[in-house]
């Protein structure tokens, strides 16, 4: 009988391990702790955080931006890092998206756990906007820097 | 016993191999023949459709009459594809059944986006044109034509690889069934009105077939004994029932059959873990438990920049700014004007004291009647003329008008945070919106909108009667007669849709505008000049449209129409009875409203009256604030709770 349990057992193990790993997903429980602590206050317009549009070539424009991509990065740390996050050598690090992934408001119903996540009620446009900003202009291998429960 | 076990192992993984290859091989087999079987019917009767418009004479009657008995035999295969047809490709569906030849359209998931013009064709329109005075064969076909081009698209992969998934049957008969209640029995895309109900019984006989052939592929996630046994109920009450849309009795159809059928469908649904991924169904609600539930969808975000916030005690703080902000003349230029001047939370928050409210300066008036903010929330789009996509806008857009609030958004933060009182519970409240450094105009607004949406959700006696099948004590026969009138003969149904009675109609995913003809007063002397839709998005089809608001709280929410004209909830009737603005020789070539008379009895209105009445609310109404906080600039300390005005 033990070795039809440990079978059973592998077999969902091994079923549950393809389905995480398919789906990249790990799950934390969110607290304020787990927000960004130096994204509040760096508005440098130098940011070496991120790599602003070719367009966006003055100090005011790469401080407003700044701004944005903090916000970004804070309602990125509410909602979505409880999914998206990726850890290498025991690193936490914020996943690098590709363009056509990063869609607008047809990403609030393209995946199934969007469609709770990301509707209306939980993330407003203009947040949404500013994660897919955040996401879009950060730097490749970004270290995420909030605590991860 | 080890050796035992390893064969036990084997022989299990086996069976589950097995069982899921059988599954495999079953899934969607008897259901996607059939869909595929009813889409080739309909295919095969347009291009009979075509041959007869192209051999029939369209200057004599016998040759319309062809024609015209051809596109009844060819609605007929479109109602049994209609289950799936409109939920799989609803833009392909207006080419082959539109009600308008050109909408704009407005869905909630693109309104950021500019409108969109569609035009429609098909069956209805090619229905209609056949009663236009001056015919030409070559666009009757090029509507026919049209519809054939779209209908090639239900047999594309993309469409067809649905029917492998029973998640897509349930979303199919959610949206089945919400039609149920609202479209399909009123004439909505059927111009010949004694065929609406003949239509209505080979649609649902249809769908029977579709259930059960869904079960015989789907065992696992099938429809329940329970769900099939009402449906046949259904059946027999439609069969039992008058063949003229204006005897049916819809109230009792979607009262006891419909509605208890989409509770049946929302709670198996749950039961299996319905997904969609589909635009479709970006507003529905996964829980309501009735059509009638005013949680059906979601409209608005009215929590604003707090809508994250779960804490009791927080929403009871920001609830009770909100409140202070409402009636706090603070946000107004000359700190006499607040919120509550126009709309009168005493007067289910309109102003009925003028047809449109008085102007910042008190010599003019405005242009627009101001709207009850009860319900607001349920709306896509906001404004008679749908400028603002979410409250908190028009909430600053309101303050920021120099005709009504006449400030900005830097003076009222001043003004605002010169109070302590506000100015503490807002820091407190920070820490509820880390991604804002600052208290700002969006902590406000929020606050404000959040307040008066409270008010939003009380339900109306009416929906007391639908929700509750159970309890036919509860059934007003007035009321019922009403709906009934509502729903067939008064045609009020085809822009007024449940569970709010406004434009947003199934899947609830747009805000819907018509073009009525209002006229400048009540004499009919002029069509009042307002542009409506037009100032937003300027199209031929877009002059003085307005959004189509709520009828809950009608009773309390006078004067009517856009600009007020209308005093009495009778005198709306008579101008919808009269044809609108057109039917009263006005000249307004796009209007979307029949020019023909309803000729509705005098009985027939009272009825009417009767059932929107019922959708009264039961509102619990609070006292205003006894003061308001102290600002640290002494001259601001004058204001009165509510203004001036």
């Amino acid at each position: 009988m033990k070795y039809i349990i440990s079978v059973a057992l592998g077999l969902s193990l091994l079923a549950f391990s393809t389905i995480s790993e398919k789906n990249n997903l790990t799950v934390y429980h969110i607290t304020s702790d787990t927000l960004p602590p130096k994204a509040k206050n760096n508005k440098s317009k130098d940011d070496p955080r991120f790599d602003f549009p070719e367009s966006v070539n003055t100090d005011t424009g790469r401080a407003s931006f700044v701004k944005m991509f903090n916000k970004g990065q804070i309602v990125y740390s509410q909602i979505c890092v409880k999914c998206h996050n990726v850890v290498k050598e025991g690193k936490n690090y914020y996943p690098d998206f590709s363009l056509p992934q990063l869609m607008d408001y047809e990403i609030r119903f393209q995946y199934e756990q969007h469609v709770e996540d990301l509707k209306e009620s939980n993330m407003t446009a203009e947040e949404l906007d500013w994660v897919v900003h955040f996401l879009r202009y950060k730097k490749v291998n970004l270290p995420y820097t909030g605590k991860l429960k | 016993m080890k050796k035992a076990g390893i064969i036990l192992t084997i022989v299990c993984l086996l069976g589950v191999l097995s069982l899921s290859f059988n599954q495999k091989q079953d899934t969607g087999t008897a259901y996607a023949k059939l869909y595929l079987n009813k889409v080739e019917q309909f295919n095969r009767s347009q291009q009979n459709l075509l041959q007869t418009i192209q051999h029939a004479s369209i200057a004599d009657e016998s040759g319309l009459g062809l024609i015209k008995n051809q596109i009844h035999e060819t609605r007929i295969g479109l109602k049994k594809i209609d289950f799936w047809a409109r939920y799989f490709e609803p833009i392909h569906y207006k080419k082959m059944n539109g009600p308008l030849p050109v909408e704009w359209e407005t869905e909630v998931f693109e309104k950021y986006e500019k409108p969109y013009k569609r035009e429609g064709a098909g069956l209805t329109l090619a229905e209609l044109y056949l009663d236009e005075n001056s015919k030409n064969k070559d666009v009757l076909l090029q509507l026919v034509q049209s519809s054939i081009d779209a209908s090639n698209a239900f047999v594309a992969d993309s469409i067809t690889e649905n029917l492998q998934h029973f998640s897509s049957f349930y979303l199919c008969n959610r949206l089945f069934l919400l039609n149920l209640a609202t479209i399909y029995s009123t004439g909505f895309e059927c111009p010949d009105t004694s065929r609406i109900i003949p239509e209505l019984h080979i649609l649902m006989e249809e769908v029977d077939d579709i259930n059960h052939a869904y079960n015989v592929s789907f065992p696992n996630t099938a429809l329940s004994n329970e769900y099939l046994q009402l449906y046949s109920k259904a059946l027999e009450f439609i069969k039992k029932q008058p063949l003229h849309y204006s005897s049916f009795d819809h109230y009792s159809f979607i009262r006891d059959f419909v509605n208890p059928l989409f509770a049946y469908n929302q709670r198996l649904m749950q039961q299996f873990h319905v997904t969609s991924r589909s635009s479709m169904d970006y507003s529905l609600s996964k829980t309501a438990g009735s059509i009638f539930s005013k949680d059906l969808y979601y409209g608005q975000n009215d929590k604003g920049i707090y809508l994250r916030v779960k804490d009791s005690v927080a929403l009871r703080l920001i609830d009770s700014v909100g409140k202070l902000l409402f009636y706090d003349p603070i946000l107004s230029a000359n700190n006499q004007r607040s919120c509550n001047s126009c709309h009168n939370s005493a007067a289910f928050f309109t102003d009925p004291a003028a047809n449109t409210s008085l102007q910042l300066n008190r010599k003019q008036s405005l242009t627009r009647n101001t709207p009850t903010l009860i319900n607001v929330t349920y709306n896509h789009l906001l404004m008679l003329d749908g400028k603002h996509i979410s409250m908190q806008d028009q909430a600053k857009a309101v303050m920021t008008n120099p005709i009504e609030l006449g400030t900005n958004e830097k003076e009222v933060m001043n003004k605002v945070l010169s109070c302590s009182t506000y100015k503490n519970i807002f820091q407190q409240l920070l820490l509820y919106t880390p991604q804002y450094e600052d208290i700002t105009i969006n902590h406000i607004v929020s606050a404000i909108t959040f307040y008066y949406s409270k008010f939003s959700k009380f339900s109306a006696p009416f929906d007391e009667m639908m929700n509750n099948f159970q309890h036919p004590e509860l059934i007003d026969a007035g009321v019922q007669r009403g709906f009934n009138i509502f729903m067939s003969k008064a045609q009020c149904a085809t822009c007024h849709f449940a569970p709010h009675f406004n434009g947003v109609k199934p899947p609830y995913v747009g805000s819907e505008f018509e073009v009525l003809g209002v006229p400048a007063d009540s004499n009919y002397s002029r069509i009042n000049a307002d542009e409506g839709r037009f100032g937003i998005n300027p199209a031929n089809e877009t002059m003085h449209a307005f959004r189509t608001g709520t009828l809950r709280n009608a009773d309390h929410t006078m004067p009517y129409m856009h600009n007020g004209v209308f005093q009495t909830m009778r005198q709306v009737i008579d101008f919808y009875d009269g044809g609108g603005g057109a039917g009263r020789g006005l000249n307004v070539p796009n209007q979307t409203l029949s020019s023909d008379s309803l000729k509705l009895s005098e009985a027939e209105k009272n009825d009417l009256m009767l059932f929107i009445s019922s959708l009264n609310e039961n509102i619990k109404f609070e006292p205003i604030p006894t003061q308001l906080p102290v600002s640290a600039d002494s001259h601001l300390n004058k204001r009165k709770v509510g203004g001036e005005y």
